[in-house]
């Protein structure tokens, strides 16, 4: 029953990105990966507004919905002429099925030694989830918790609905979710590769992320870090092909992951704006109308975002008492505190450059900037360095203990874009033709 | 200055990803022969490990008289000033709370609700607390949790 509820918000996906595609165009294995994506934000949005009704969750009404939903996409789905469901054409991508087949065997034995994940995954995103599931109808006192309460809900509500179809809290549903999400990303990246620099260098690009301890970690860890990575390399990507031209499909695809991205957390939140601006600075190019579609769906998921955000926020409330903390006070005067400067430049160069925790190398990051010789590699280049700007600033700013602050939320902070920086990497070195998009 | 663009071009094309690609495979080849160390290290190393799971398992017994809270104090006498840099002290709080979710512990005003959890470091830490303030004790599990509640004390809700 637990593959189930993943098969479904799969299902989802897959019908919705097949709708976007071209009717004579056979269904890739690119579409595969991207419509897990797109099922999780539709599986997430579905067990939130399923909640609204009677204030609190009841599973089979949120199966119900979602069954409607998958049912609905499907018949639209089966009336329409469809050229190829699934088509593996060539080497690189049987290839590339047995590496991830390959990935999903180690990740699958790190996640029975930790089924319960990592420590934010139970006591953050899985608690959260769980205050939802076995709320009835005080689930809403989570809100009052100043933590738990601030940070996005994609994650919560998915496994949510995976625990609304197996009937009760499996450690399966978070651990599947991390695992495909995981592979679908290594797939998503291997495949954009493929399609720029050829098969065999893609796969080392994909063999080179999965190897990376950061990934490996967080792609059982069960924490939220790992959607992000995951909407994050699909937004750029979709935007890339965009840009040149590659359809509408790939404009709606974009403003989906965007909202999902800020939807998932909040750093995701940062990365969505930072993305978006820096695509209309660095590579949308002129004369290219992008489309009113675009808009429309950028403007929906906001507008859906928003509304979730700011009911859960606000509406719950009431005047009940507020469990705070000091986490989130802020300081203006840390920006003029030159020891901060130092101790986050240090932390940075120590833990995240060196990575010393893990022992491995980290120096292969400057290799980026090799991204500055192209359009698509500035693009991506300026949304991540305005992100880590952003963060950089919070980091002076915020006046709780600092050293506690960086030591357990900054190496996050490379991870969700980590596999975007494999991207960028591999492409800026082994691009045959440079050209702009 | 034609042979000097040339030899940029030839540098910036060939020798720069050579040169990464040698890099590159380095950092792998080192990030495989870490990867079964690793894998170790994430076992051993983790703060909740198999054994312990399901994390907040002491906890699990206060359930049923909890069922209906949606809010109860949280007690422990683990930390001095700041709660949330105790280590030890927050570790146990979340495991507590991921167990009796979705009942929310207040751990600031812990006394201001119905029931109040007292974890303790010292066995016995919340004798002399019921005493003096006068609650009733609901469940001892063992000599560091119990579950005690406010005497003639209308219950807060959120």
């Amino acid at each position: 029953m637990t593959i189930i509820g993943i098969f479904l918000s799969f299902i989802m996906g897959w019908g919705i990105v097949r709708q976007l595609t071209p009717h004579d165009k056979a269904g890739s294995l690119e579409d595969l990966f991207l419509a897990w994506g797109v099922g999780a934000i539709c599986a997430s949005q579905i067990t939130f507004y399923s909640l609204l009704p009677f204030g609190r969750l009841i599973p089979p009404l949120t199966c119900a919905l979602g069954l409607l939903c998958a049912g609905t996409l499907w018949l639209f789905l089966a009336r329409t002429p469809q050229k190829n469901i699934l088509k593996i054409e060539n080497t690189p991508h049987i290839f590339l099925v047995g590496f991830l087949l390959f990935c999903a065997i180690l990740f699958l034995y790190q996640a029975i030694v930790l089924p319960y994940g990592g420590y934010d995954a139970w006591s953050l995103w899985n608690y959260r989830a769980a205050s939802v599931f076995r709320g009835g109808d005080h689930w809403s006192g989570i809100f009052h918790n100043e933590i738990q309460g601030k940070h996005p809900w994609l994650l919560p509500f998915f496994v949510v609905w995976g625990w609304c179809f197996s009937g009760g809290e499996t450690t399966g549903v978070p651990i599947l979710i991390a695992l495909l999400t995981a592979l679908a990303t290594m797939g998503l990246l291997v495949h954009a590769l493929a399609e720029d620099i050829g098969g065999g260098k893609a796969l080392l690009g994909g063999i080179f992320l999965f190897f990376l301890p950061f990934f490996a970690w967080h792609s059982v860890s069960q924490y939220a870090s790992i959607l992000v990575a995951y909407y994050m390399l699909a937004a750029c990507l979709c935007l890339k092909k965009a840009a040149s031209g590659q359809g509408q499909k790939y404009w709606i695809l974009s403003a989906v992951f965007l909202g999902a991205l800020a939807f998932s957390k909040d750093e995701g939140l940062v990365l969505a704006a930072t993305t978006l601006a820096s695509f209309f600075i660095f590579l949308k190019p002129r004369g290219i109308d992008i489309g009113r579609n675009f808009w429309l769906v950028l403007g929906g998921i906001s507008l859906a975002t928003a509304l979730t955000e700011i009911f859960m926020r606000t509406a719950i409330l009431s005047s009940a008492p507020y469990i705070s903390s000091n986490l989130y006070i802020i300081n203006l005067n840390g920006v003029f505190n030159g020891d901060r400067w130092t101790t986050i430049g240090s932390f940075f160069w120590n833990k995240i450059i060196l990575h010393a925790e893990f022992g491995r190398l980290h120096l292969w990051l400057p290799l980026t900037l090799l991204g500055l010789f192209t359009p698509v590699g500035r693009f991506i280049l300026g949304s991540v360095l305005t992100y880590s700007a952003v963060f950089f600033f919070l980091y002076l700013v915020v006046a709780h203990d600092l050293v506690w602050r960086i030591d357990v939320t900054a190496d996050r902070l490379l991870f969700l874009v980590m596999p975007i920086m494999v991207y960028l990497v591999f492409y800026s070195l082994f691009l045959k033709k440079r050209r702009t998009p | 200055l034609h042979g000097l663009k040339t030899t940029g071009v030839f540098l910036f094309k060939k020798i720069v990803p050579a040169l990464a690609l040698v890099f590159i495979l380095f950092v792998l080849s080192k990030n495989v022969i870490y990867f079964p160390a690793f894998l170790r290290s994430m076992v051993t190393g983790h703060p909740l490990t198999v054994s312990e799971n399901p994390p907040g398992r002491d906890f699990l017994a206060l359930i049923p008289y909890l069922k209906n809270a949606p809010i109860a104090g949280y007690y422990t006498d683990r930390y001095n000033e700041n709660f949330w840099n105790s280590d030890i002290a927050s570790r146990i709080y979340q495991q507590a709370q991921y167990a009796l979710a979705p009942t929310l512990l207040d751990v600031e005003k812990c006394f201001e609700h119905a029931y109040i959890i007292f974890e303790c470091q010292y066995a016995n830490c919340e004798v002399p607390l019921i005493k003096e303030r006068g609650l009733e004790l609901l469940v001892k599990l063992n000599d560091k949790i119990s579950l005690a509640r406010a005497i003639n004390k209308p219950r807060r809700t959120p």
